[in-house]
């Protein structure tokens, strides 16, 4: 399951104070767009790169981008520092 | 009742060898079964536990804590990304890591490696103290 929200929370003392819930299921379907756009040039690229014997495999990149991007769901980042009551907090669900 | 239990006992009954003899050998036997048992459990490989996370904890005595929460799936999709390296940057990589004192050949993983890692890091457990009393504690679980 790829990403649907992203909560983002940074907090520097009482001065700064940033709340962002990121709705990533908005965006993916704009990535979908975005790519099918770009697929006559990746094939054309792919093509090339195949021809040039680079062993670069740009499909492969892309599945992998994309089954990294899915795995991400769960991962939970948190910094803070109580002395200075600031804090970074990052959860991808 | 296996092969050499019977043999044993044969050899007993056709009075071959005493009361005494069949005992020591059938102990040996025993011993011997329950070593094999043991060897063979040490290789076949471990049951999945349901490990889901990495997790990552460093407390700071400045109080600078991290807490990070990383998906074992995060870490396999990593690993996979190690095929897709092309092979002239995998041997940089490679000469790179053993000049660093490390002798780790990228281009041997395989996904059954991937899988067993992820499955003995279930055991992993590491509890860092340092002198100024930074912990730091890595393990996995649910």
């Amino acid at each position: 399951m790829i990403p649907s929200v992203m909560n983002l929370k940074i907090h520097s003392g009482e001065r700064f104070k940033l709340r962002l819930w990121l709705p990533l299921f908005i965006i993916w379907p704009f990535v979908l767009v975005v790519l099918l756009l770009l697929l006559p040039f990746l094939v054309l690229a792919e093509i090339v790169l195949r021809l040039a014997n680079a062993r670069i495999y740009l499909f492969a990149i892309i599945g992998a981008l994309f089954s990294l991007i899915s795995a991400m769901q769960g991962l939970t980042v948190r910094v803070n520092n109580e002395k200075h009551n600031s804090l970074v907090h990052v959860t991808i669900r | 009742m296996n092969e050499e239990r019977q043999r044993i006992l044969k050899m007993l009954g056709d009075g071959k060898i005493t009361a005494a003899e069949a005992e020591d050998l059938l102990d040996a036997l025993g011993k011997n079964t329950g070593a094999q048992a043991a060897e063979a459990a040490a290789v076949e490989p471990k049951p999945l536990k349901n490990i889901k996370y990495m997790y990552v904890k460093v407390l700071s005595s400045q109080q600078d804590n991290v807490d990070v929460r990383v998906p074992l799936g995060l870490i396999r999709a990593g690993m996979r990304f190690t095929s897709l390296i092309p092979p002239m940057a995998l041997a940089t990589i490679n000469s790179s890591l053993k000049e660093k004192g490390m002798n780790f050949d990228l281009t041997s993983i395989k996904p059954e490696d991937i899988e067993e890692l992820i499955r003995n890091l279930a055991d992993m457990e590491i509890n860092v103290k340092s002198k100024n009393g930074d912990i730091v504690k890595v393990y996995c679980g649910e």
